[in-house]
């Protein structure tokens, strides 16, 4: 059986591509610093900063920490990882032994008494043994229990969905009474999908991304769409797939989010005719997948090459491209697997 | 000027050794202005990794408020 290789393109300032080179790339690239590597025992996860590989039950870091590392590199202090999560500048891992952040805390990223950037894992003070998920946003992060989902960080566009508070110092219980089972991020707007599989949204509103026409910020939980199968957060649009294969985008257009050709944000869902088996999101890009037919559909800002087309030019109707079997993408690089 | 985005300089993390702004930037590096930027009035941060630049957004306080910042 011949075994998948991953693939990168975009921006390689930071070190995500996991190339030799730290060159933007757009034309993807056979991903050098995996060769080697039992690719079926990685999971990999990264923001538009850093990543983080996890092989086994060890962990790496990788991309732009206080340094770059274009090597992945152990971090010795931590094993027995179960889950993980990357924020913008930040990440948290769970482990047999506790929860734990790194990376940025000076903006209260994962609610650490001390505001700077850590290079080496703190512990949280949280009950890590009930906990089911745990998402990193762009200066929050979240846990996921049973019944109750926790929040902690930047709360000035209601990230977090606690009233009255710019910043939350400690994770604190949010008011959501609807069981919580998946939650992703935009740069000031959060996504929750419930066990029912109903999506709803707060924060942010400026450019529609919480498929709102005349509020500027989502104050309280709002119901976004029921039946969905899958979603995605770029900075400020996002993209759902529904139980019956639509496609739908909302938020930011003006560098080809949307993928209409009209370079305007949409304050509406707005039904895009491709058929898709997932959707995902880069910071101002969108990729649609059909995994049936291994074909992605590209479109947005394209200024690193991050679309993977050979250019450099912005993207503003979907173009295809195929035999590509699965994607990651975040910030302004991909990783795809062929 | 057509800007990205607006950004509050509160929301902007101050290195006060080199006392110049950031702000992350959607390709991964970060937009920057300097503090004597923002003395002269200056308000565009750009990336210098692409071509998005921000509007920084602050008052006539601003620039006192962070050169005292050691």
């Amino acid at each position: 059986m011949q075994q998948l290789q991953y693939y990168s393109c975009g921006s390689g300032g930071c070190g995500l591509l996991l190339q030799e080179t730290i060159d933007d790339i757009n034309i993807p690239k056979i991903c050098h610093k995996l060769i080697d590597k039992n690719l079926n025992d990685l999971k990999i996860k990264f923001s538009g900063l850093i990543g983080l590989i996890k092989q086994g039950d060890r962990i790496f870091l990788y991309g732009q920490w206080i340094q770059i590392y274009t090597i992945p590199k152990e971090i010795k202090q931590i094993n027995k990882v179960s889950k993980f999560s990357c924020g913008w500048q930040h990440c948290m891992i769970l482990t047999d032994n506790g929860l734990f952040g790194m990376g940025s805390n000076k903006f209260n990223e994962f609610g650490h008494q001390v505001k700077q950037i850590f290079e080496e894992p703190q512990q949280l003070n949280f009950d890590y043994t009930k906990i089911y998920d745990i998402v990193c946003g762009f200066r929050q992060s979240f846990i996921i229990e049973e019944k109750f989902i926790y929040g902690v960080g930047q709360n000035k566009q209601n990230e977090l969905n606690i009233i009255n508070t710019k910043i939350v110092l400690e994770f604190t219980k949010i008011n959501v009474q609807e069981c919580i089972k998946k939650i992703k991020c935009g740069q000031k707007f959060t996504l929750a999908l419930s066990y029912d599989n109903t999506l709803y949204g707060w924060g942010s509103n400026s450019f529609g991304q919480l498929c709102q026409e005349s509020q500027f910020s989502i104050l309280d939980k709002q119901e976004l769409m029921k039946n969905i199968e899958d979603f995605d957060c770029g900075w400020s649009h996002h993209s759902i797939l529904t139980k019956n294969r639509q496609v739908f985008i909302c938020g930011r257009g003006d560098l080809g989010q949307q993928g209409d050709n009209k370079k305007q944000h949409n304050y509406k869902y707005q039904q895009i005719d491709i058929i898709a088996t997932n959707v995902k999101c880069g910071s101002e890009s969108t990729i649609l997948i059909n995994q049936d037919k291994q074909e992605i559909f590209v479109s947005g800002w394209n200024e690193h090459g991050n679309l993977g087309l050979g250019h450099n030019n912005n993207v503003y109707q979907f173009e295809r491209i195929d035999k590509i079997k699965q994607i990651k993408t975040k910030g302004a690089t991909m990783l795809l697997q062929k | 000027m057509s800007v990205y985005d607006e950004v509050e300089i509160e929301d902007m993390d101050f290195d006060s050794t080199t006392k110049i702004f950031y702000y992350p930037c959607p390709c991964g590096d970060r937009f920057q202005i300097t503090l004597e930027q923002i003395k002269n009035r200056f308000d565009i941060a750009q990336c210098p990794s692409c071509s998005l630049q921000i509007r920084v957004i602050f008052d006539e306080n601003s620039f006192e408020l962070y050169s005292k910042q050691q």
